[in-house]
């Protein structure tokens, strides 16, 4: 009843004019620069935290509530439409969201990545107010050999990625995890394949290598014919532009399951978004009556990792205000924002300033609505940017894709690498070599890898530590399953239907 | 790893499915027809395949040497050295590429015509790389013509070398580009582009 009572006095606290006013300010700053490519919640914070600091405690957090919320949403945004992942967590929302784009179904897909954020972030908030001690208690017995273990099972859901493909699949996902050891090695400071380029010590900049992959390789895709049509079918109802019942119907277990799992991979610290939202997209995928159309424009394909990349906010928050642990990029400026603030996250925080906290997890939810009802009327405006006829569209989105990849690093040499990976992005989808296990496996690799030598640290070169932990022991061989029935499902699945074609 | 369970997944494969038209799903906008694969495709395929597979595995080849020549492989206490890692990815893709080329070059599927055929058309791809070509030397005149003059530079090349544009309003609209994204992101949202040293 405590934290019914104490969300009960954030909502009164919270919902005060001014507030309300900041927030929506907030969303529509969010969703403006979350736009840009490069730009992701963490980078849109930051350019917009000292506005946010000038007012009191509460409504400068409610304030970054909005921005993060709306950068979120603003990075599916340019997901959707033209297959640039503004961040990693967006990748996995390229793969069916701009095939829905390509089908004239961008405002659907648009439309249901606003009410899953807005459903998921809902569980979240749900999940943060009464899960919070529970929750924190079983992330803090996270440690590397947890972390490598969790790590390892991802990788092997990226394979699921790859369509029926394995072997192109496993070649991507290698090069993938390959193109992560580039740069210095942690535990050595020794420069891997830097070639002494300076610019290369800290790693190849993922907005580079995903906005090369998937935006430039498919803008070279799509010129290869000459065309003054627009690319893409936009339909001219409005009606048709919204998502109907039926979409939502047929998403709403993608969405809750998307919000369930987002919350949980949230809580941990390290394992954020990206893990999160292609993870949810995963048993989207298995348990989906539309499987087959899961990656070819499968409505739930977007609501899936759209609901989790929003919801893992709500659980990335239990870390951060119990603990003071961050768990992300974000979470570390909303940390720095709380001390700038002078509030010590941690066990007591929701004691000593229960007067902050609430209002903090209060506006989280109003952020969501916020961003449901300002971007769902958006939502046909966005669509229709589609009409524009190609030869003038994908001018721009060279330009966008420019502008966003030097913006990181404000790097010549990024875009130089945005560049080289555009190639590559074309080749591999003239080979027909699938681009999303290369760009997950990037993001995931320097986790796995710092985390499995932490791990063979503490047992002195022993991997017998990964089957001594419950967790890790679960997850390995949870890992081990998944392994068997992709290499053996197949196969009894090609059985199965030669015996039914056999029938018929 | 089935080599035999491999599908079409994007739109350079000939027979990617194309979807149903209808008022949820209408059909894109230039579609390829799809047109039965003749023996001189499958011929060609199976050998972009097998040099591939070979290129693969040349290529991590070179890395595995690089990894256990310039990287430790492993610490002074036995532990995992820098080279580890990429050591190991170099061997399984050594042994990935191997994989493909001996599946595509003795593999029944890919024998028989059964697997899916990539399409390769000779001004398609000219095309695809002369943009590409473009946005190369683009990224080499931003350091120092700067963001506007570098972009207007590009945008004079797809309009008279690319796209061969006649059109006036289409032509005005792209000159527009830049200075407008300029506006935007230099002026409006403070996100600092290229500025150019020829300038100074």
């Amino acid at each position: 009843m405590d934290a019914i009572n104490g969300l009960l006095s954030g909502f009164a606290t919270a919902i005060t004019p001014t507030n309300v006013l900041w927030l929506v300010v907030g969303c529509l700053m969010g969703t403006l620069v979350g736009i840009l490519p490069g730009l992701g919640p963490p980078a849109t914070i930051s350019i917009l935290l000292p506005l946010a600091t000038g007012f009191d405690p509460a409504t400068g957090l409610i304030m970054m509530a909005g921005i993060y919320y709306g950068a979120k949403y603003g990075g599916s945004t340019t997901s959707i439409l033209m297959n640039i992942p503004g961040e990693s967590a967006s990748v996995v929302t390229c793969l069916d969201g701009y095939e829905m784009a390509k089908q004239g179904r961008a405002g659907k897909a648009l439309g249901i990545a606003a009410i899953a954020s807005f459903v998921a972030g809902t569980i979240g908030v749900i999940g943060l107010t009464f899960l919070a001690p529970i929750v924190a208690d079983i992330a803090v017995s996270f440690g590397p050999p947890e972390y490598s273990a969790l790590m390892i099972f991802a990788l092997l859901l990226v394979i699921m990625l790859a369509g029926d493909s394995m072997l192109k699949g496993f070649i991507s996902m290698f090069i993938g995890l390959f193109l992560a050891t580039i740069g210095t090695d942690l535990f050595s400071g020794e420069q891997r394949f830097t070639g002494g380029q300076i610019e290369l010590a800290g790693g190849i900049e993922f907005i580079a290598l995903s906005i090369g992959i998937f935006a430039i390789g498919e803008v070279l895709v799509n010129i290869e014919q000459k065309t003054q049509k627009p690319l893409f079918t936009v339909p001219s109802k409005l009606r048709e532009l919204m998502p109907s019942g039926k979409d939502i119907r047929d998403s709403s277990g993608s969405m809750v399951q998307g919000g369930i799992v987002g919350f949980f991979i949230g809580v941990l610290p390290g394992a954020g978004s990206t893990v999160a939202s292609f993870v949810s997209y995963i048993i989207a995928k298995r348990t989906s009556k539309n499987r087959k159309n899961f990656g070819k424009g499968a409505i739930e394909g977007v609501a899936a990792p759209e609901a989790a990349n929003n919801s893992e906010t709500g659980g990335a928050m239990i870390p951060l205000l119990t603990m003071g642990i961050p768990g992300s990029g974000t979470g570390a400026i909303l940390l720095g924002a709380l001390v700038l603030y002078g509030l010590n996250p941690g066990p007591l925080l929701f004691h000593e300033h229960s007067d902050v906290v609430w209002p903090i997890i209060a506006s989280m939810y109003l952020g969501n609505i916020a961003l449901l009802v300002m971007n769902l009327p958006m939502v046909p405006f966005f669509a229709k940017l589609l009409n524009t006829p190609y030869q003038v569209l994908y001018p721009g989105i060279l330009l966008v894709a420019v502008i966003g990849t030097f913006s990181v690093n404000f790097s010549i040499f990024d875009v130089g690498l945005l560049i080289v990976f555009g190639l590559l992005g074309y080749v591999m989808r003239k080979l027909d070599i699938p681009a999303a296990p290369l760009v997950l496996a990037f993001v995931l690799g320097p986790i796995a890898e710092n985390s499995i030598r932490q791990s063979l640290l503490l047992s002195d070169n022993s991997p017998m530590i990964y089957l001594q932990r419950p967790i890790s022991a679960v997850l390995i061989g949870l890992a081990v399953l998944l392994l068997l029935v992709l290499t053996l499902g197949g196969k009894s699945r090609k059985v199965r239907e030669q015996m039914i074609d056999a029938e018929v | 790893m089935a080599p035999n369970t491999e599908q079409p997944t994007t739109a350079a494969v000939s027979q990617d499915p194309v979807p149903d038209s209808g008022p949820d799903n209408p059909p894109a906008a230039d579609q390829p027809e799809s047109v039965a694969p003749t023996a001189g495709d499958i011929l060609r395929t199976r050998l972009v395949h097998i040099a591939l597979g070979l290129l693969v595995a040349a290529v991590s080849g070179w890395l595995l040497y690089r990894s256990r020549t310039e990287l430790p492989v492993y610490g002074e206490n036995g532990q995992a050295g820098a080279g580890y890692l990429p050591a190991l990815l170099a061997l399984c893709l050594i042994g990935l590429g191997l994989a493909l080329a001996v599946v595509w070059g003795f593999g029944p599927r890919a024998r028989n015509g059964e697997a899916p055929i990539l399409t390769f058309d000779r001004h398609k791809i000219a095309r695809a790389l002369g943009v590409w070509l473009a946005l190369a030397l683009y990224a080499a005149l931003l350091e120092p013509l700067g963001f506007t003059a570098a972009s207007e530079v590009l945008m004079l090349i797809i309009i008279v070398v690319v796209e061969r544009m006649r059109s006036i309003p289409m032509i005005i609209t792209l000159l527009l580009l830049p200075p407008a994204f300029y506006f935007l992101f230099q002026e409006l949202l403070a996100v600092q582009l290229p500025f150019g040293t020829l300038w100074y």
